[in-house]
């Protein structure tokens, strides 16, 4: 590989590369991505952080952005988009809890989480000890995940992104809006 | 990237992009990784494993992971019979599991010869 290589054109070029062959196979599901499907997803991950997420305040000047997430597609989708979008990803273990997962978060000074509704517990818990965290954003279960939120008090947008996106600030009830 | 935190508080580290395919340069030729392998991870994405040795030289090589939410004992060889798995990260902890388990037929079937 060339030694200047970022991990956005990495996989921009095995996908030209590779194309329909398959990727990713989720174990026990079965369900497959290929390499084509993977940049697809990326891309529009990518896209949509950059463009329609959160009022636009993913760029290249948003800094560190957190993942706190279950294995699975959407998780390497907005990995690798953070890559392609020259954002610094910071990998949060999710079997942290209390000060060792605020810790985690704080040290980095990240605004932005991309999390799932799996996680409302174990950051409700901390809701008090992130002073940087202004932006979750989540992956499916929208309404579950607003109704949530509540309990996160310090954050005042969250945004469920996978399909929908619903942008939660002040007035409720979220409204879901197609983001890709 | 966080340390997991084995020999103290775990600490965070600025990787480049230039880290990760250098550490994936690294298991492709050692583990001759081709694209007729198939790795399996069930180790989360968070941690180096399955991020930089697992799915990178995948990628770089055109070969297929079959990724999982969590490592299950009793699912594990019969995966990697199912999905013709061929290399696998096998942590300490994971070959002290499968050393204690019962036998199982598909402990006999797999296709792995690296790990």
């Amino acid at each position: 590989m060339p030694l200047r290589i970022t991990l956005g054109q990495l996989l921009h070029d095995c996908a030209a590369r590779f194309g329909e062959r398959p990727c990713i196979t989720m174990a026990p599901s079965g369900e497959t991505l290929s390499y084509a499907g993977l940049e697809s997803l990326v891309n529009r991950a990518a896209h949509g952080f950059r463009d329609g997420i959160a009022g636009g305040r993913l760029n290249a000047g948003s800094g560190h952005v957190a993942v706190m997430r279950e294995n699975g597609f959407p998780y390497l989708a907005m990995s690798y988009a953070l890559k392609k979008i020259d954002l610094v990803e910071v990998s949060i273990n999710r079997a942290f809890r209390g000060p060792a997962l605020a810790r985690m978060i704080n040290l980095t000074s990240c605004v932005t989480l991309l999390s799932s509704p799996a996680h409302f517990d174990a950051l409700a818990d901390i809701s008090g000890d992130l002073p940087h965290l202004r932006v979750l954003i989540v992956t499916a279960g929208a309404e579950d995940a607003a109704a949530r939120a509540s309990r996160i008090s310090r954050l005042s947008a969250l945004t469920a992104c996978w399909p929908i996106a619903t942008t939660i600030s002040s007035a409720p009830p979220p409204i879901p809006i197609p983001l890709w | 990237m966080f340390t997991s935190g084995t020999t103290g508080v775990s600490k965070g580290c600025l990787l480049s992009h230039r880290y990760a395919v250098r550490t994936a340069e690294n298991m492709i030729g050692p583990f001759r990784i081709t694209a007729d392998d198939v790795a399996y991870t069930p180790y989360p994405l968070s941690h180096i494993g399955p991020a930089f040795y697992d799915i990178l030289p995948t990628l770089m090589t055109g070969g297929r992971v079959v990724l999982r939410d969590g490592f299950s004992l009793s699912n594990f060889w019969p995966e990697l019979v199912r999905f013709a798995v061929t290399w696998f990260m096998c942590l300490g902890s994971v070959q002290q599991l499968l050393y204690a388990a019962p036998p199982c037929p598909e402990e006999r079937l797999h296709k792995v010869t690296r790990c």
